[in-house]
């Protein structure tokens, strides 16, 4: 068993996928029906494993993802994404697993791009 | 890889290989100097100063100094000069809140920065910001935004440091007058810096006292208050670490390491070496080089 896809909760589908593909680099799959009320569009990075499902939000549920995407240069990513437009909370913070920095979509979304570091190497 | 390279704000970045050169200069910028791989020597005035990966050395705007190289293997030296303008307004950025940032907006002229010109231990995410920076060089790297994106982190990384090495060791010395604290200190880093220098020859408290113009009875005080550790526990733990550089990084059978470190004793290094990472030092070689 593992994890394959999760969801986030969207207002607006044509503009997150905008925001996902342009903005962050995503490749979105073909629409799935995963249940009856919505359809959801399958979005991943570098041909990774796992997806991120975009679910229109019809009913204003309100809920929210946090999502922690995986870097092996943050700062390059940082700024890259900042160069197209990604509004970052504030500039990255070291914390004991590695540098991060956060940034929210327009539906309240937050994402966190994470460089784990082992602080125990040479 | 060599390159000599002059960012747009002035800063400036260089990296050489060689395995001999010597240079007689005067530092134009503040700068941080790193020895990538093997080591490189300094000598300001009758300080002598040799920094090894592990450490890094601050030479302030202006300070006269000649650096030498001289080894069997190519010493990878990388060094970063922050022009004036761009330290300036990282302090004001670091310093600040955003607020009081906009209120200072107009204000352009340069100040005069002295940091303390000594060893610094180089931490793991400026090794690491470090080691993105320098693959991007040396893929010849044109965005110079991101360039400067990283050497703001390594001023970052820097200001940590000096909190950890300077400010926090200054507060535990139990003088109650600040200058005092500040001079004692001052002095402790100099035994430091002569640790750090001649770590793998035998050093006695008395010629350790002499270079920090202490007492011994002080120095060993002082220096236990500051650093939380007797000079000679620290000169193990530096040996050791070295130890590991050299485990990781060479072929050297581990004899061999034990005397280049200055260890006298393979037994009772793979003793100290096990007690300090809880792993022989053959093990920890066999695990760094999957």
């Amino acid at each position: 068993m593992k994890i394959k896809y999760t969801q986030i909760f969207v207002k607006d589908m044509e503009e997150a996928i905008s925001f996902f593909t342009k903005k962050l680099g995503f490749c979105a799959s073909d629409k799935i029906a995963f249940d009856k009320e919505n359809d959801q569009i399958p979005m991943r990075i570098n041909n990774a494993d796992q997806f991120v499902n975009l679910v229109e939000d019809k009913g204003e549920s309100g809920f929210k993802s946090r999502i922690i995407l995986s870097t092996d240069d943050c700062l390059k990513d940082y700024h890259n994404l900042k160069t197209m437009g990604v509004d970052f909370k504030e500039q990255p913070q070291y914390l004991a697993v590695g540098l991060c920095a956060e940034f929210n979509d327009n539906y309240g979304n937050a994402y966190v791009l994470l460089e784990e570091r082992n602080y125990n190497e040479l | 890889m060599d390159y000599n390279r002059t960012l747009r704000n002035n800063n400036k970045i260089f990296s050489e290989t060689r395995a001999h050169r010597y240079q007689n200069q005067c530092t134009a910028d503040m700068c941080f100097r790193f020895a990538l791989t093997g080591n490189e020597q300094f000598q300001m005035g009758r300080r002598e100063l040799s920094i090894y990966p592990d450490s890094f050395l601050l030479l302030n705007k202006g300070t006269q100094y000649t650096s030498k190289i001289d080894s069997d293997t190519p010493v990878e030296s990388f060094s970063i000069a922050f022009d004036q303008a761009f330290l300036k307004d990282f302090n004001l950025a670091y310093t600040l809140p955003t607020s009081k940032l906009l209120d200072n907006a107009g204000e352009t002229e340069a100040s005069v920065f002295d940091f303390n010109e000594t060893i610094y231990p180089l931490s793991a995410d400026m090794r690491f910001n470090l080691r993105h920076l320098k693959q991007h060089l040396d893929n010849g790297i044109q965005d110079e935004l991101l360039i400067n994106e990283y050497l703001h982190h390594s001023l970052i990384n820097y200001y940590r440091i000096y909190t950890n090495e300077i400010a926090d060791k200054a507060e535990k010395l139990s003088f109650t007058n600040q200058t005092t604290r500040v001079e004692i200190l001052k002095r402790l880093n100099l035994a430091k810096d002569y640790m750090y220098t001649n770590y793998n020859k035998n050093i006695s408290l008395e010629e350790l006292a002499k270079h920090a113009y202490l007492s011994v009875n002080h120095l060993l005080r002082t220096f236990k208050q500051a650093f939380n550790l007797s000079p000679h526990q620290f000169l193990i733990q530096l040996r050791l670490q070295r130890s590991r550089i050299l485990l990781k990084t060479t072929r050297y059978p581990i004899n061999e390491i034990v005397c280049l470190v200055g260890f006298e004793c393979p037994s009772s290094f793979i003793r100290l070496f096990k007690n300090r990472y809880s792993i022989t030092p053959q093990k920890y070689r066999q695990a760094s080089s999957k």
